[in-house]
């Protein structure tokens, strides 16, 4: 807005802030969210939040980032009490907040996108561009951005980095970070920590809200854990391990780890069976057979074709060459609709664009894959409906466990919950499956872990992608190694070390092995 | 906790609201408001929007827009008045229907075929239809003054009229489709997340030329209603009509980016339209201020619907 605002050059050196809330509490519609939370931060630290998806993790930094209203409490700025507070408020204040889900605007460049707002200006009309401000604000972190680059050219990890310089340029010193590894890459991750390691050393305060323990031990100078609104402890890192966070999140002494599979003694049936195929998608050479009730995985990195293969098998790009054997049968698929009558199903990794219609309640997301099975001459039985949908529910321990419930205020692992039970209704042969457990906390992914082995010892086969490691490992009966487009190689877990798999689908990158 | 649920119920029902707020100003200030004879009236006369808004509000809850309900209104209007003339009047109030129903569906063929928004290709083909009504008329007014032709717009069974209760029944039948079948599932799923849809399996495109088809039916009704109601055919019927229609449907709550409506807000989106008319009307208040008013209530019902999901 005026020129007192231009972003501080020396930007090492910031003012310090300490936050503390007092018996917060927030509620949406009736449901608590957080309950009485008495937490302080201060600056100079990395401040994790963890805990199970609606543990209130993200809500606690939505509301300091002034993008929630509280319901009750108290929050202190600098000993100071707040009794106004708005993300405009917070931003003044030096509090900028991170999301999830980034918030540019797509169409402008980094320079604009990273001064929208604080534009430098005579009278609203726009100064000439100051690239030196932009330059100095990039030397400093290293980025190296391209100011005129338009924010839909970049990769989401640049975006993140846009979205840390904006934080920045507005001299915040408190910076809340919503999950921002969720869509980098384990290098990315890296950079992002040493830059995190580095604010924090010149006196800035980082909340760093995330599911993924291994990065929160690894950075944090300080950790909060929160289970179903309450704070459960908080505390120096050091005194603790993965172990015991995990514990704290679930409340039960549990473990992470995958459940043992019944091994199929079944005479080994092929369900599918790839051959040389080729789509105009970056889907190359493709050699693939699923056997029936065979988990198989797909290992490569992000950008290698891992979901463009589950998309040429699902009808949604076209195939240019090779051949799909379906039960003995060769396919063309070329249609969604026409796949799934056949039994072909794909669960998508994004749940919220692509898998679940929000507006909808769980009952109707639900049956809509296969309504065939609850009508009668186009005409709803919801009798019918009904009970089928409470059985899943109650199969999958969906919470709540309401068959009209609306799912766009329920928690990440149980939307993802509802999308399996969507398909599931829909009684398919073959799993195609994305990403299943992304952005899902521990008790929900053991439930899904669960589930994905339930489903193949009943015969179901499932072709898995996820870009962790472990959970292709701990799941797939066989997995194939995939790289730019094509499958290279086919391994079985048990008999391989993840280390040899990152080795050879890193091309010997050693270092990146051990994060 | 209890003023969010009073916001609530506010956001949900806030055109019944002001309906409910209307009826007792305007009872209090007229004796001739609140009797069965006005109420019937008020019904009778917007039966055709009424029965527009209805089938409208499938499509815009499967996301799309009709800018052309009042255009194929007069196409199937002046057939209709033609065919009544030229050949009989039955087959005349039949045909508006069935064009309807032809229309609508070259909408959602040219829709989903082209893949363009129905904001846009709607606005087209109502240029098209209105030139087509133009030409069957051949720029004249088609008078049709046969009872065989105008009971249906005129004749009342119990005291009620005839277009009343294809209203009633119109409206249940919207209600049936988009509550308890299959294809009403779909196209609230589909207005709700288009990209779920497909992967889903669901033909949306089949479910989208229903829609607009079950539209251009509900427009062929309301123009058999209308053209035996003023027993003649004119290209210029229905001008405007498509805004009304569109308005009383936003008015009513269902929502303008889809996934979410009901076919009664649409009715109480009329009803509340044509209070307003009727007390000016009732009470003899200066006509100047009529659409001044209009707007103000459109504006107040939006900003009590504001943040409902």
């Amino acid at each position: 807005m005026n020129k007192n605002k231009e972003p501080d050059t020396s930007f090492f050196v910031s003012g310090s802030s300490n936050i503390r809330v007092e018996k917060l509490s927030k509620s949406f519609f009736g449901t608590t969210v957080l309950n009485n939370v008495d937490l302080e931060f201060s600056s100079g630290e990395i401040h994790g939040l963890v805990g199970q998806n609606g543990a209130g993790k993200s809500t606690l930094g939505k509301i300091i980032g002034g993008h929630y209203q509280l319901s009750s409490g108290t929050i202190y700025l600098n000993d100071k009490k707040i009794t106004k507070w708005s993300s405009k408020l917070a931003l003044d204040n030096g509090i900028a907040m991170i999301h999830q889900e980034l918030a540019l605007v797509p169409g402008m460049t980094v320079y604009e996108n990273i001064f929208l707002g604080i534009e430098e200006n005579t009278f609203g009309v726009l100064n000439k561009k100051n690239y030196k401000l932009f330059e100095d604000l990039d030397k400093r972190i290293g980025f190296n951005l391209d100011p005129n680059k338009k924010i839909h050219d970049l990769r989401i990890a640049d975006q993140q980095k846009v979205e840390i310089v904006r934080a920045l340029a507005r001299n915040a010193n408190v910076i809340i970070m919503d999950e921002p590894t969720s869509s980098l890459t384990n290098d990315e991750v890296k950079k992002l920590h040493d830059l995190m390691i580095k604010l924090k050393k010149s006196g800035y305060l980082i909340i760093y809200v995330s599911h993924f323990l291994d990065a929160i031990l690894e950075v944090c100078d300080r950790v909060s854990i929160l289970r179903d609104g309450n704070l459960i402890r908080s505390g120096d890192i050091k005194n603790e391990n993965k172990t015991s966070i995990v514990e704290a999140m679930l409340g039960t002494k549990q473990e992470v780890a995958f459940p043992s599979k019944k091994i199929n003694a079944e005479v080994k049936k092929t369900v599918l069976n790839l051959s040389n195929i080729k789509t105009a998608n970056g889907v190359n050479n493709v050699n693939l057979k699923i056997h029936k009730g065979e988990i198989v995985g797909l290992l490569g990195l992000v950008g290698s074709g891992r979901t463009e293969i589950l998309r040429s098998i699902f009808g949604l790009d076209k195939i240019i060459n090779g051949t799909i054997e379906f039960l003995d049968e060769k396919i063309t698929p070329n249609k969604p609709q026409d796949t799934i009558k056949k039994g072909i199903v794909m669960i998508p990794e994004d749940r919220r664009k692509q898998g679940l219609v929000l507006t909808q309640n769980t009952k109707s997301n639900i049956s809509i894959t296969d309504l065939k099975k609850v009508s009668k001459n186009q005409i709803i039985n919801s009798g019918k409906e009904i009970s089928l949908v409470k059985e899943l529910i109650t199969l999958l321990d969906i919470k709540p466990n309401e068959v009209d419930g609306n799912i766009a205020f329920y928690s990440g692992g149980n939307q993802q919950k509802v999308l399996f039970a969507k398909w599931i209704f829909s009684s398919p042969n073959l799993i195609l499956l994305d990403e299943p457990t992304r952005g899902i906390d521990i008790g929900a992914k053991r439930k899904i872990y669960e589930l994905i082995n339930n489903l193949s010892e009943e015969g179901v086969s499932i072709l898995l992608v996820s870009s962790e490691l472990e959970e292709v490992m701990g799941l797939a009966d066989r997995a194939y190694l995939v790289k730019n487009g094509e499958t290279i190689n086919e391994v079985v877990p048990n008999k391989t070390s993840i280390d040899d798999i990152l080795f050879e689908l890193f091309d010997a990158k050693k270092e990146l092995i051990n994060e | 906790m209890n003023s969010t649920k009073i916001i609530n119920f506010g956001r949900d029902y806030a055109v019944l609201i002001l309906i409910v707020l209307l009826m007792i100003v305007l009872s209090l200030s007229s004796d001739a408001f609140l009797t069965p004879r006005n109420l019937l009236n008020i019904l009778n006369q917007n039966a055709p929007l009424a029965i527009i808004a209805c089938a409208l509000t499938l499509v815009i809850i499967v996301g799309g827009f009709d800018l052309s309900t009042g255009a194929i209104f007069a196409v199937a209007s002046v057939s209709s008045a033609w065919i009544a003339i030229n050949y009989n009047p039955y087959i005349g109030l039949l045909i508006a229907p069935i064009i309807g129903v032809i229309l609508g569906y070259l909408n959602g063929i040219i829709i989903t075929t082209f893949k363009v928004h129905s904001f846009l290709s709607t606005i087209a083909t109502s240029l098209v239809f209105r030139g087509l009504a133009i030409l069957i008329t051949g720029g004249f007014l088609i008078p049709v003054r046969m009872k065989e032709f105008t009971w249906l717009g005129r004749e009342k069974i119990f005291e009620v009229h005839v277009a009343v209760y294809i209203l009633i029944i119109f409206a249940i039948l919207s209600t049936f489709i988009l509550t308890r079948t299959t294809i009403g599932r779909y196209i609230f799923a589909i207005g709700g997340n288009e990209d779920a849809s497909i992967l889903s399996g669901i033909k949306v495109n089949f479910v989208k030329i229903f829609a607009f088809s079950f539209c251009g039916f509900a427009a062929g009704i309301a123009a058999a209603i209308q053209v035996s109601r003023i027993s003649l055919g004119t290209s210029q019927a229905g001008l405007g009509m498509e805004l009304q229609a569109i308005a009383a449907v936003i008015l009513g709550g269902t929502s303008i980016y889809g996934g979410s409506g009901a076919v009664w807000r649409s009715i109480a989106g009329v009803m509340l339209l044509a209070l307003i008319n009727n007390g000016f009307n009732i009470l003899n208040a200066d006509p100047f201020y009529k659409d001044l008013t209009t707007g103000l209530v459109i504006i107040a019902a939006v900003a009590l619907t504001s943040g409902r999901k």
